[in-house]
């Protein structure tokens, strides 16, 4: 059974049939502890089926399921519950909260989530420490670098050892080094944790660290293709745009 | 509910970092709940001082007997021996003195220099003493007296004993004179001893003095006379069962009662003054919680980013209303902490207002203590926070509810669109919220107080706040049409403004909605005040007619009873200048649940002469056709409260029982909503001959020969009174001012909350300003980057600060009027019985209307600057 299932996915944005139609009827696949990349030009409906697929948004019809939970059926409550629990985020923007700390931004959702502060700052501290910023555990958004950051949120999104992590143009912001550290970190989570990610890019070298890329175009998936695992390929050395695609 | 860190971090943080927005919140509910609470701890200091006087001087009191229309002959105690067999009895003359002002006060208070009152209670001490609790000192030292001593202590007529705290003010001791007027007539007293701070001496700020009953009569006029009779239950059977059992074997003319019951005769006079002090009162914290939803609004624009944030990190909308929410508690809690200390303070100040106008039109003697007993109890601080809270919560709950709202994903999206909005549904709903208004405006009042009134005020404040959108939208469309004539400039910079707010018009709505009410009510305010102002000067023109008004140094009250000395009315009548003289006298009646003020006139001269304004029928009762020794004249408060009009029978009591009379007319009276009847003189001579036979004016109204100088007139008239003689000797005019003193101080409250009002306009239009600032920065940088200058911008979110001011003004205006009509026609109808003539300040309107718009200007000038101040690229950037 796979542990992310998309079926037959339309979004329209605005009244049906005079509204926007961003997905077309998408379906696809992922198995547990796939790493899979989202392909396709501005506006194709990359972010719409993130938003779906991680419980952010709600399809207009079409059904989703995680981890066997169909999640169309859920309440508000419950979407929120499975976002805290099952889901971790990772943004182009970072979105980090710029009043707390980097290790008050990682324990954010499992202060969310009820566990008590020592508890959540012990794992905060431990996922904070697999990124490679224990020493900046204190430190404000403002006072860490777009990679920094990005390795923060990646942390949050990893603290609560989510089922799948979704990751919208991660590199999207950053420079080409620090694209490229963002991605063997999100390699090394899929390998060492078997952690599920869905990842929207534009870049063929971030996707390149992909098991699977996915092609969207105009709200359709057009097809899909296997790569070799990122860990044995790595960035593709003929992209000269790599990983880090400037911002938009 | 969020977690506790997460709220520390998420709110605790974001409040210390715009410390501005914080304190505008806080300082606003603080003045909100200190206004309230000062009014409120006002009223309840006045109304438990005067509780606790007659609750301490009543003392171990079950039952009182008096005579139905007031004071009794003392001969009618021989037959009432058998009031013992209920248990002991004692008679008792309840009266007030005057320490006469000094020469300073004289000298400084203008026409009405006034000294401090003394409540004054006059016993048969043997008796008594079972009855109410004294100690007794003769001296400084501990030596305590039996009743048998303190009776020798006051064997002579000019004996008095006082307080601990009273000598100790004024610097006597025992032993000491000190003198005393009961009517005009200052004379000395010999302090026989002290009382100890306990029982009656513990009320009224010490100010109470013990006479012998005898000295009492003679003192206060009332030689022959009991006030009441006290009587300590021994039987066993109930209060209730006594009144009832002693109801049916009094004889005519003599009542039973609780003590309570003449408490309540005052309170329910007061109550109706009270009820309007306290809903005015509710103005500055409606206000303030006006200032809570505009924070939250800013706070949740200005994280909208942060909330998705939160909501795609999995916070569910409960956790984050419970955040909003919990920072609107903690700004509430600290408005609290801060209003009601300061509610505490600023009462010192209000009750002195509250007590003076409580004692001109309602109750001797507050005035003075009513202020020691000003406290903020714990009480008093739940009950204010109990209804703050919620309020400020509710307050909160629409931008709190927005916030929840927040989709998860406006963390990566952000911009939401205004939520849709339909002014013209409103428009229906606002519609029928004045139907709703108007016919609640046709209820009679619940208890005396005009509930249904204020609650039409309410569904027409908010069929106002539903307009809003509409007006909004219209104000939006019209101002590039009249910003173009200036420059074409100009017109772009108002069609850029008005399609600004009605991009976000649901929003700026609420704001501005918020903004009209609070300008509404400043309106309602000043329009009612304004034609209670011209009413009044109107009637007082007609009232005063005569040149010189004289009445004894002791009527500092509307409810005194002192009155001027035959000698001291022959001598003042006497003059050469004196064309006429018309004389008046009052004393206070208790009516079922109520006391009314009985005038006593020659009839004939005083409705020729006083001046009196007929409501019914208007000119006045025919002169040749009325009977005035079977009618009297209704003040028009009476006659609304009882549903009386002319040819109505009227039930008066008399000492010798109950007169039915009929209402002959029925005037206008502006001097007290307590009610007046205006009875004959020969009637009353007729009805009060066993209590007051002779009765002497206690105010006297002379008419000066044409050409005669009053000034002249008076300054003759108090020299040959002599120095001894303690009157007010006022001229028309003194009158006039001092009237409209009294009536300007007892409406000190609403110029300040007028003036509250008018900050928070400006408070509001920059609060809200910088609300759609925030949730418009992308598009103010991007002006930028297409070639706007900072100027421009600028001029734009001013042109933004303008429309929404004008437009909450205009809708202010017109509710205003609205609010001001009911409150004039229904409010004060009912609560106190005034017919006010309706006076439309256009001035004040077209002042007001200028102010604020010009202070919406000012205030959004600094969000204005700010926003035209910021890097375009870097605004653009961050989305």
């Amino acid at each position: 059974m796979p542990h992310l299932h998309a079926d037959d996915v339309h979004k329209w944005y605005g009244e049906t049939e005079t509204g926007y139609h961003a997905l077309r009827g998408v379906s696809f696949e992922l198995e547990k502890g796939e790493f899979a990349a989202l392909r396709g030009p501005s506006g194709c409906g990359k972010s719409t089926l993130l938003h779906i697929a991680g419980a952010m948004d709600r399809s207009t019809s079409g059904k989703v399921t995680l981890g066997g939970v169909h999640l169309e059926g859920l309440s508000s409550r419950r979407l929120a519950e499975t976002r805290r629990r099952s889901i971790g985020f990772v943004f182009q923007q970072f979105n980090l909260l710029p009043t707390l700390t980097a290790i008050e931004n990682v324990a954010l959702p499992l202060l969310l989530d009820g566990i008590p502060s020592s508890r959540a700052n012990r794992k905060a501290d431990a996922a904070l420490d697999e990124v490679g910023l224990a020493s900046k555990r204190q430190s404000f958004p403002s006072q860490l670098s777009g990679g920094e950051m990005q390795r923060v949120a990646i942390a949050r999104a990893v603290a609560i050892e989510p089922e799948l992590l979704i990751a919208d143009e991660p590199t999207g912001s950053l420079d080409s080094e620090n694209g490229r550290r963002v991605l063997e970190l999100l390699s090394r989570l899929n390998r060492d944790r078997n952690l599920t990610i869905l990842m929207a890019t534009h870049s063929a070298d971030a996707a390149g660290y992909a098991q699977s890329v996915r092609h969207l175009r105009d709200g359709v998936l057009v097809d899909g293709e296997h790569t070799a695992s990122a860990a044995a390929v790595g960035p593709s050395e003929t992209d000269p745009s790599h990983a880090a695609a400037p911002a938009v | 509910m969020p977690p506790l860190p997460l709220f520390k971090q998420f709110i605790g943080r974001a409040l210390r970092r715009s410390p501005g927005r914080s304190l505008v919140a806080v300082l606003g509910i603080a003045a909100g709940v200190a206004v309230m609470v000062a009014i409120r701890l006002a009223n309840v200091s006045v109304t438990e001082t005067f509780r606790a006087a007659v609750d301490a001087v009543g003392g171990e009191t079950g039952v009182r007997v008096r005579g139905v229309a007031g004071a009794f002959d003392e001969t009618r105690l021989a037959d009432l021996g058998w009031l013992e067999e209920f248990g002991v009895v004692s008679p008792v003359i309840q009266t007030h003195a005057m320490l006469p002002p000094t020469p300073e006060a004289m000298a400084g208070a203008g026409a009405f220099p006034r000294g401090e009152l003394l409540s004054v209670l006059g016993v048969d001490i043997l008796r008594d003493a079972s009855v109410r609790d004294y100690q007794v000192l003769r001296t400084g030292a501990d030596d305590r007296q039996s009743a048998t001593q303190v009776l020798g202590l006051l064997r002579d007529t000019d004996s008095i004993i006082l307080t601990e705290k009273f000598l100790r003010r004024h610097g006597l001791q025992v032993g000491g004179v000190v003198p005393l007027v009961f009517d005009s007539t200052p004379k000395p007293y010999n302090i026989r001893g002290v009382l100890l701070d306990e029982g009656p001496a513990k009320t009224l700020d010490g100010s109470f003095a013990l006479m012998d009953i005898a000295s009492a009569q003679l003192a206060a006029g009332k030689a022959g006379l009991i006030d009441y009779l006290d009587l300590r239950l021994t039987a066993s059977r109930g209060v209730d069962e006594t009144v009832a059992a002693l109801n049916e074997r009094l004889p005519d003319g003599l009542i039973a009662e609780t003590p309570e019951a003449s408490f309540g005769r005052t309170d329910s006079m007061l109550s109706a003054f009270q009820f309007n002090l306290e809903a005015l009162s509710s103005i500055a914290l409606i206000v303030g919680l006006f200032l809570i939803y505009n924070t939250l609004s800013i706070s949740v624009a200005a994280r909208r980013n942060e909330i998705g944030i939160l909501r795609a990190a999995g916070a569910s909308r409960r956790q984050v209303l419970g955040l909003f929410l919990g920072e609107a508690a903690l700004l509430t809690a600290a408005g609290l902490l801060v209003g009601l200390p300061l509610g505490r303070l600023m009462a010192s100040y209000a009750v002195q207002g509250a007590a003076q106008t409580v004692e001109t039109f309602y109750i001797a003697g507050v005035a003075e203590s009513s202020a020691g007993a000003l406290a903020l109890s714990p009480i008093e601080c739940l009950l204010a926070s109990a209804l703050v809270l919620p309020l400020a919560l509710l307050a909160a709950a629409a931008p709190a509810w927005d916030a929840a709202k927040t989709a998860p994903a406006s963390a990566v999206r952000p911009g939401a669109g205004d939520s849709k909005l339909s002014p013209l549904r409103l428009l229906k709903w606002s519609l029928l919220l004045v139907v709703a208004g108007a016919a609640l405006t046709w209820v009679g009042p619940v208890g005396g107080k005009p509930v249904f009134g204020f609650v039409a005020e309410l569904l027409f404040m908010a069929a106002g706040a539903m307009l809003t959108p509409l007006v909004l939208q219209a104000a939006c469309h019209a101002a590039p049409a009249l910003a173009r004539p200036f420059s074409p400039a100009a017109g772009l910079v108002a069609r850029l403004a008005g399609a600004n707010l009605l991009a976000s018009l649901s929003r700026v709505s609420v704001s501005t909605a918020a903004l009209a009410v609070s300008l509404a009510m400043m309106v309602a305010i000043a329009v009612m005040v304004g034609s209670f102002r011209e009413t009044m000067t109107y009637w007082l023109e007609s009232a005063l007619s005569a040149d010189l008004a004289i009445k004894p140094v002791m009527q500092s009250s509307a409810v005194s009873e002192a009155r001027l000395s035959k000698e001291t009315v022959e001598k003042l009548t006497s003059d050469e200048a004196i064309a006429d003289a018309l004389w008046i006298t009052s004393k206070q009646l208790p009516v079922g649940e109520r006391s009314i003020r009985l005038a006593v006139t020659p009839m004939a001269p005083a409705t020729r002469r006083a001046g009196l304004l007929f409501k019914a029928p208007r000119g006045g009762p025919p002169a040749d056709e009325t009977d005035w020794g079977q009618s009297v004249l209704v003040s028009e408060s009476l006659a609304l409260r009882r549903g009386l009009a002319p040819g109505d029978p009227i039930d008066l009591p008399t000492p010798a029982g109950v007169r039915s009379l009929t209402v002959a007319g029925v005037y206008y009276d502006y001097a007290s909503n307590q009610g007046t009847v205006i009875l004959d003189e020969s009637a009353y001579r007729k009805f009060f001959a066993e209590v007051d036979p002779d009765p002497t004016p206690s105010n006297l109204s002379l008419y000066l020969h044409e050409g005669a100088d009053a000034d002249a007139t008076r300054r003759r008239l108090l020299d040959s009174l002599g120095p001894d003689e303690q009157v007010y000797c006022v001229t028309n005019g003194e009158i006039r001012r001092e009237a409209m003193r009294i009536f300007d101080s007892t409406f000190t409250v609403t110029y300040a909350l007028q003036a509250i009002a008018i900050l928070v306009a400006g408070l509001g239009v920059a609060t809200t300003l910088v609300t759609t600032i925030y949730q418009r920065q992308r598009e103010i940088g991007l002006l930028s980057l297409v070639g706007a200058t900072a100027g421009k911008v600028k001029q734009m979110l001013l042109c933004e600060a303008v429309v929404l001011g004008a437009t909450s003004q205009a809708i202010g205006v017109v509710v205003g009027l609205l609010l001001a009509y009911v409150l004039i026609f229904v409010v004060n109808v009912q609560a106190f019985g005034w017919t006010i003539q309706f006076h439309l300040p256009w001035r004040f309107l077209a002042v007001a209307s200028a102010i604020v718009v010009a202070t919406s200007a000012l205030f959004g000038l600094y969000p204005a600057t700010r926003a035209a101040g910021a890097d375009p690229l870097q605004t653009v950037r961050s989305f």
